[in-house]
């Protein structure tokens, strides 16, 4: 719509309105006190002043939509928290998850109690704790999303987010503070579920800082699937939506990415050569195994490294990482260890790729037996899970804060601003 | 500097739908001067009133403005101004693009095209500039669940980091002045439509704002709300604001603004000064003691009128009749004309307000079938 100036008010009506508009720019920023004004280099100058005329250029995206006040951050924050407060679901909700997660504590002690002898409570104790820290990982991972999904276009729903982006507050701002509230809230949950593992945790000697590792990697899962639920309560028009989308999300990588990883196992396979260790025995009689033998063949060898990558984003492969090694005598002792470490340690075997490949079937006893076959490389699995947890969370913010930036340009459809 | 409030500028584009069409006012016998405003005459007297020299003409500016939503164009091509310290009215159907125009000159929406300037400062270029400037109420009020009525307006100046010193005073101040201090503890969203309204208001002025832009601030308002919205917006404007306000209550925007835009889809169909309204032509509403003298001095004089209506047909117990006058002067001599030829005229005055008739007279009344 460029048309030229005022094609109904003659030259001279055109000539006023833009000396009228360039000049209202230039006082503007003198004479109404607003002190941010003087800053703006938004005069476009006398050439591009006529009416009608764009300027030139890209504009600048969003004047200050990444401005994070400490005030403005508390605001929301308090905002989003004292609805929160006031509302009698929420203790509902609370108080419903306290006693299901102590019932679920309960589960665990009373059977370890019951079966084990006092001096041997210690190993029991130590794998049921294992087993309830994933379950109140699922507990977090079920409420956590609801926390912030429908947040954003929920607001926009009820009419008050156009009312914030109206104000000062920035987009960075808005979303931060909702971050920050869902977070909270989120941490809240936690340390409601607090009391039915420590009583187990004493029971079994978890150390404390394995226990702080796991609640660490609980927190940021909980940070990061918060964020992930606001930019998907950013980019959908209905609540119901991104919260639904942020759950499929969840389930979609804690139990279908699995499904998905195990079934690749009959897909994933090479032709490798692998070297096998057989008995040979040198006399006819076979009695008396002489020595271990090497011997390199042709053989499928499944390549389950490969499809790795889809366990990397997995809470629970996550939460395993954080446990402490098997104990190295753990295949000939077999016990102090638990469900967590077993996982850990069957993960970092699976993201070791099977080449050179080895298969002893040789006794130990037997001469020339391999006593090393080299060290499997011990790949941790953690850097790239959180690593991409953390990307998704802020790329889903900067979504976020970019959809909330005004004036808004690309509305989505069916939405409202106000 | 003085020469850039040019009087004439407010109202920027020019009516091209001229709203009077065939004016069916004959009133042969008093000279027909008044052959309806053209566009020309949109002058605003009252306007230029500049308090200070260096004063910008104009806080409002919108040029060749454009936003469409998908497939519908809710405001096409538009311009207009509205002038500091001065109460702009925006005035126009159902959709007519009212809404939109507003959320473009609050910062929330861009234009497909064209530019908004408010404060001199254009929203794409500076938004946290125009937002600091602003006030906006929006025509549907957002309410935080459980959040008390003087919490509502601590979080909003809250919002616009006004000082802690000074919120409170400032949400003391607000309630007040519009009588929400018997509410104040009350939660925000069991409240009344008309209070809501009034929250609506204090919310948008929490930060004192320069630029006060209002959508259908009356609806829903008491009577004793409606004056105090009056007043509050008139105190606004001769305090050098400037201020937009859309309703649909003709009569009550009539009282409140100085200026009149007329929208219809999406575009700028007519625009004056209430003042410059007196000009055009629009039904007067004679009422006598005695329907026959009435109709007889019409006769005489040659008046083109309507139907005179006897007494016993009337709610007001006159007789009466309607008259399409071409303007205010030409009214003034007919009423001592019919005085002078025996009509018993008891009451002669517009049978409508300024506004109304000219929003009937376009063409978005027309297809509406209000007439």
């Amino acid at each position: 719509m460029s048309t030229p100036p005022t094609p109904g008010t003659g030259p001279t009506g055109a000539g006023t309105t833009s000396a009228g508009a360039t000049d209202a720019g230039t006082t503007g920023a003198g004479t109404t006190g607003a002190g941010t004004m003087a800053t703006a280099p938004a005069d476009p100058g006398p050439s591009a002043g006529g009416a009608g005329a764009r300027p030139a250029g890209p504009r600048p995206r969003g004047r200050g939509t990444f401005a994070l006040r400490l005030r403005g951050l508390r605001l929301v924050t308090s905002l989003e928290l004292r609805q929160r407060l006031r509302s009698k679901r929420w203790y509902v909700a609370l108080t419903m998850w306290t006693l299901v997660m102590l019932g679920i504590g309960g589960l665990g002690l009373a059977p370890t109690l019951y079966s084990a002898q006092w001096d041997s409570v210690g190993p029991i104790a130590a794998m049921v704790f294992s087993l309830q820290m994933i379950l109140v990982l699922f507990a977090m991972l079920l409420v956590v999303p609801a926390l912030s999904a429908g947040s954003i276009n929920g607001d926009r729903t009820a009419g008050t987010l156009a009312t914030l982006q109206a104000s000062l507050l920035s987009p960075a701002e808005i979303v931060l503070g909702k971050l920050l509230a869902g977070f909270l809230t989120g941490l809240a949950f936690l340390v409601l579920a607090l009391p039915s593992v420590v009583p187990i945790a004493l029971l079994g000697g978890v150390g404390l800082l394995y226990m702080l590792r796991l609640l660490l990697v609980i927190i940021v899962l909980t940070l990061c699937v918060t964020a992930v639920g606001l930019g998907l309560s950013a980019l959908t028009s209905r609540q119901l939506g991104s919260v639904v989308l942020a759950y499929v999300i969840v389930f979609g990588v804690t139990v279908v990415l699995p499904i998905a990883w195990g079934s690749s196992a009959v897909v994933l396979n090479e032709e490798r050569e692998v070297t096998s260790y057989y008995t040979v025995w040198d006399d006819e009689s076979g009695s008396v195994p002489d020595r271990c033998e090497a011997e390199t063949v042709r053989e499928t060898v499944p390549r389950l490294d490969l499809s790795l990558p889809l366990l990397w984003g997995n809470p629970v492969v996550l939460l395993a990482e954080a446990a402490p090694p098997l104990p190295q005598d753990y295949w000939t002792t077999g016990d102090d260890a638990d469900l967590l470490s077993m996982l850990k340690s069957g993960m970092r075997s699976a993201a070791t790729a099977t080449h050179p490949s080895h298969a002893v079937y040789c006794d130990p006893s037997t001469p020339g037996y391999p006593t090393d076959l080299g060290t499997p490389p011990n790949r941790p699995v953690w850097p790239m899970g959180l690593g991409l947890w953390v990307l998704a969370g802020a790329l889903s913010l900067v979504v976020a804060i970019r959809r909330l930036a005004v004036p808004i340009r690309r509305l989505g459809a069916g939405t409202r601003i106000a | 500097m003085t020469q850039n409030t040019p009087p004439s500028e407010p109202l920027g584009t020019p009516a091209h739908a001229s709203p009077q069409g065939p004016a069916p006012h004959g009133h042969a016998g008093h000279g027909s001067d008044g052959a309806g405003p053209g566009a020309q005459s949109l002058a605003v007297p009252d306007a230029a009133a500049p308090t200070s020299p260096a004063a910008p003409a104009a806080g409002i500016v919108a040029e060749h403005v454009s936003r469409a939503f998908g497939s519908v164009q809710a405001v096409a091509d538009l311009s207009f101004t509205a002038p500091r310290g001065a109460v702009t009215a925006l005035v126009g159907p159902n959709g007519c693009g009212k809404s939109t125009l507003m959320l473009m000159l609050a910062s929330l929406l861009a234009p497909d095209a064209g530019r908004v300037l408010v404060g001199g400062v254009d929203p794409a270029q500076d938004s946290p500039a125009v937002r600091a400037t602003v006030g906006w109420m929006p025509d549907q009020f957002g309410a935080w669940d459980s959040l008390r009525v003087s919490e509502v307006l601590e979080v909003m100046g809250r919002a616009y980091f006004l000082p802690a010193a000074q919120l409170r005073g400032r949400v003391d101040e607000l309630l007040e002045l519009l009588d929400l201090v018997p509410l104040a503890q009350q939660p925000a969203h069991v409240l009344s439509r008309g209070q809501k309204q009034r929250l609506g208001l204090a919310r948008a002025l929490v930060h004192d704002p320069q630029v006060l832009i209002l959508d259908e601030p009356a609806s829903g308002l008491d009577p004793a709300s409606r004056r105090r919205l009056l007043q509050v917006v008139r105190s606004r404007a001769a305090d050098g604001a400037t201020v937009l306000v859309s309703s649909h209550i003709l009569g009550e925007l009539e009282e409140m603004s100085d200026h009149v835009v007329f929208m219809d889809g999406g575009r700028v169909v007519d625009a004056s000064s209430i003042r410059a309204l007196a000009a055009r032509p629009r039904p007067w509403r004679i009422s006598s003691l005695h329907h026959q003298a009435l109709g007889e001095a019409l006769a005489h004089l040659q008046v083109r009128h309507g139907e005179v209506v006897p007494a016993d047909r009337t709610s007001s117990g006159h007789a009466e009749v309607l008259v399409e006058l071409p303007d205010e002067a030409t009214a003034s001599r007919l009423l001592a004309d019919l005085t002078a030829a025996g009509a018993q005229v008891i009451g002669f005055g517009p049978a409508t307000g300024r506004l109304e008739a000219a929003y009937l007279a376009s063409d978005a009344a027309q297809r509406e079938g209000a007439l």
